[in-house]
């Protein structure tokens, strides 16, 4: 299952990059997905941390990931 | 024929731009709609410090078609509440420096009242919903 996953502000300088394809041999929920984020970054943020969303519309993280999804990880927002 | 005509409200608007944001031409738009009676607009601008340091400058970025989607979820929520005409939101991204405008809202009402409110509205939401962030550049971190 191919997924996009995409790095903003704090995420960004975390990760190096502003987006990655990730190959997943399983079936996942986000929250299993963040848990595999953040074995390969270790100062990836936690949960707590973190809003989620999933094809430009806020999630939750026990969903399941779907082909082709685009997920984005949104640290805490700061406009206006 | 009605003596005070029906006339629909403009079309409501989120852009994000990586350009300096115009308030004059984005006034302008909003103008000539007979029905309102009050125009409130709020600029959100770039101040030169911020919890005692002096800031250099801001760099803005946003997860931008999702940032439009969430803006214009606020505007439709705001408008479920309170009975204004159209409402316009413009928010920057990339680099701004000290007196910049970071967002320009502006709000058509009848009324000030609900325009107003409309206004605050939209921006709370702005502020805690769009996927927008805001990296902040101190003298010092210049310096650094």
């Amino acid at each position: 299952m191919k997924i996009k996953i995409l790095y903003f502000a704090h995420l960004k300088s975390i990760t190096q990059k502003d987006h990655e394809i990730l190959h997943l041999s399983e079936p996942m929920t986000l929250l299993k997905l963040h848990h595999i984020l953040k074995q390969k970054y270790p100062n990836f943020l936690e949960p707590k941390h973190l809003a989620i969303a999933v094809n430009e519309t806020y999630a939750e993280f026990k969903i399941g990931l779907k082909e082709g999804d685009t997920v984005c990880f949104i640290p805490p927002v700061a406009g206006g | 024929m009605p003596a005070y005509p029906a006339m629909p409200a403009f079309q409501d608007r989120v852009e994000i731009w990586q350009a300096p944001l115009d308030p004059q031409k984005f006034s302008h738009a909003l103008r000539k709609d007979f029905r309102a009676g009050a125009f409130v607009t709020f600029e959100g601008w770039v101040r030169n410090h911020n919890e005692g340091k002096e800031v250099a400058r801001l760099e803005y970025e946003a997860y931008i078609p999702m940032a439009v989607k969430e803006i214009q979820k606020s505007i439709q929520k705001t408008k479920k509440k309170l009975p204004v005409r159209t409402i316009h939101v413009y928010h920057r991204v990339g680099v701004l420096n000290i007196g910049d405008i970071a967002v320009w809202i502006g709000v058509t009402g009848e009324h000030r009242k609900e325009s107003f409110k409309a206004c605050e509205m939209v921006m709370k939401e702005l502020k805690t919903h769009a996927p927008i962030w805001k990296k902040e550049i101190t003298l010092n971190s210049k310096m650094s």
